[in-house]
């Protein structure tokens, strides 16, 4: 059977986009770093990454989407239209999460911090590839010292070097749809239904209320 | 005409719904999924509760939409999703699951207003109501008192210049303790109270075709303060007479001035029994017809979003796939 055709949407952080093509192989994609506009970007972008690559939506096998964590809204949009997506096509979806993402695009063991504003980060240590599960935290409390990537890591990067990290602000510091997909097809077998796509929110609804009344 | 069926979907504030319609009056499906039970405990919607639920929910409610249409894909020829007002988390879930849908169906997508979609809910009902027509829109985030002229056509002659009808009759409830949503405990309690115990001001009454409401529920806060053994039944009884004896008031007075043939209820405040009551009886005491639309498309539904999809697309044409969500979109006016 030939590999499967994946779209990869992303849109965790202030970068939407999309990517299409199959283990290895990136057919079209494109992004826009454009903070709450997730909504109005996305749609446009995988109609036209779809026509670039000579498609249509019935040629996929697969939908790939960033889970976060990230920022609400954009994670919302993402997930909602890769579901719709995958639910009226009835095809199944593969979940990558930001952290995973933004390590996938770095060299070696680093930590991922992406913004989770509220002067915290999300963040995830990677060892050969291999992460020890996200969690979200003031950007001065990763754990082990060692090098940082993301947008977190340049937000704060004055804190994170006072406390001892190395920011390294070479790696694209944004999630990116191409690493979605290289991500997904490795993961392919483990595809799932639409209703079991969460949103990785690491926060609860509540301190989101309260934080917004206070 | 090319777009015949159209699968409707609101998400705008705190109700998950989808339907299908055809021919913006035939309601072959139409399904609500209310958050109700999960905002209850925080006395109000919270914004971000409303946006997990509806991307949760949202599929699933699509779904049996269209299951209990008896169409399939195939039978839907356009998507429409209500872009504002609203929640902007809210809508953007509605907007993104109806642009993604559109696009695997290859079908026109439709940005709809939010109060067009209320106006539109009489019309489900009843397909040739006449126009020009009195509409009182009323619900927990607008009062507004509109001439409809034509398909499409409005004058909003007034609004509210502080809380939303439906709004006093929240916070009302909360002072008399009794529970949330406010609306229709007030509405349940005052069955059981004297509406002319307590008069209650009018405000504005005589002034122009705006409301305000925040006077009043001021007055109700210092009435209970003040008489801790006063009857609460009279009280809820006596403030939502207050509050409908204005909507009608106004609404009748438009209807002389700009000759219309008929007085309308549409939004959640529409569910109101008095409401509803003292409306039937301006309109027969003056020669109108009354519309009082049932209590499912008063409130919020995808059925109405189905209807003024019909008629936008028919008007204006699709819109574009890069449409976001406006909270604060205004109605349509010449
Ligand atoms: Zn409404």
């Amino acid at each position: 059977m030939a590999a499967p055709l994946i779209l990869a949407i992303e849109s965790a952080t202030s970068c939407v986009g999309c990517a299409v093509g199959t283990a290895g192989r990136v057919i079209a994609s494109t992004h826009t770093v454009q903070a709450r506009r997730h909504a109005e970007a996305l749609a446009p972008q995988i109609q036209s990454v779809l026509a670039e690559a000579g498609l249509g939506p019935r040629d996929l096998d697969l939908i790939a989407v960033d889970v976060g964590p990230g920022l609400y809204t954009g994670l919302r949009v993402g997930i909602t239209t890769a579901r719709a997506m995958a639910h009226t096509l009835d095809i199944p979806m593969i979940p990558v999460t930001s952290l995973e993402a933004v390590a996938h695009q770095a060299n070696g063991d680093v930590t991922v911090a992406i913004d989770a504003r509220r002067s915290e980060v999300f963040h995830e240590r990677f060892i050969g590839g291999q992460g020890d599960g996200p969690a979200v935290g003031p950007p001065a409390e990763l754990g082990p010292r060692g090098t940082v990537v993301g947008d977190g890591a340049i937000e704060y990067s004055a804190e994170l070097a006072a406390a001892g990290y190395e920011v390294d602000d070479s790696v694209a510091p944004f999630p990116l749809p191409e690493s979605v997909l290289a991500i997904a097809a490795l993961r392919a077998e483990k595809a799932v239904g639409p209703t079991a796509i969460e949103p990785l929110y690491l926060r609860g609804p509540d301190a989101v209320a309260k934080w917004a009344a206070s | 005409m090319g777009a015949d069926v159209i699968l409707g979907i609101e998400t705008s504030c705190d109700e998950t719904a989808a339907a299908v319609v055809a021919r913006a009056s035939d309601v072959r499906s139409s399904v609500v999924s209310s958050q109700v039970d999960i905002h209850a405990k925080y006395g109000g919607v919270v914004p971000e509760v409303a946006s997990r639920a509806h991307v949760e929910t949202i599929m699933p409610v699509v779904e049996e939409a269209l299951d209990a249409s008896g169409l399939t894909s195939s039978g839907i020829d356009a998507v429409a999703a209500t872009h504002g007002p609203g929640l902007i988390g809210a809508l953007l879930v509605g907007v993104s699951a109806a642009k993604a849908i559109s696009l695997v169906w290859d079908v026109p997508f439709i940005g709809v207003n939010h109060l067009e979609a209320h106006l539109y809910a009489a019309f489900l009902e009843e397909p040739n109501l006449e126009m020009p027509l009195v509409i009182l829109l009323v619900s927990g985030g607008h009062t507004m008192l509109i001439l409809m002229e034509g398909h499409l056509r409005y004058r909003v002659l007034g609004h509210t210049v502080d809380d939303a009808a439906g709004e006093a009759l929240d916070k009302v409830a909360r002072v008399l303790d009794l529970g949330y949503p406010g609306g229709p405990a007030v509405d349940r309690l005052s069955n059981n109270g004297d509406r002319d115990a307590i008069a209650f001001p009018r405000a504005m009454a005589n002034d122009g075709w705006n409301f305000s409401f925040s006077g009043v529920k001021t007055a109700v806060v210092n009435h209970v303060r003040k008489r801790p053994d006063v009857q609460i039944a009279d009280v809820a009884a006596s403030f939502q007479e207050a509050v409908a004896d204005v909507l009608v008031m106004k609404a009748r007075r438009a209807a002389k001035e700009y000759g219309a043939t008929g007085l309308c209820l549409a939004g959640g405040v529409a569910a109101n029994s008095r409401l509803r009551e003292m409306v039937a009886d301006a309109a027969a005491a003056d020669g109108l017809r009354a519309f009082l639309p049932s209590r499912a498309m008063c409130t919020d539904n995808a059925a109405m979003v189905a209807a003024a999809g019909w008629w936008r697309l028919a008007a204006d044409g699709p819109s574009g796939m890069d449409l976001g969500a406006d909270p604060s979109l205004r109605l349509p006016v010449d």
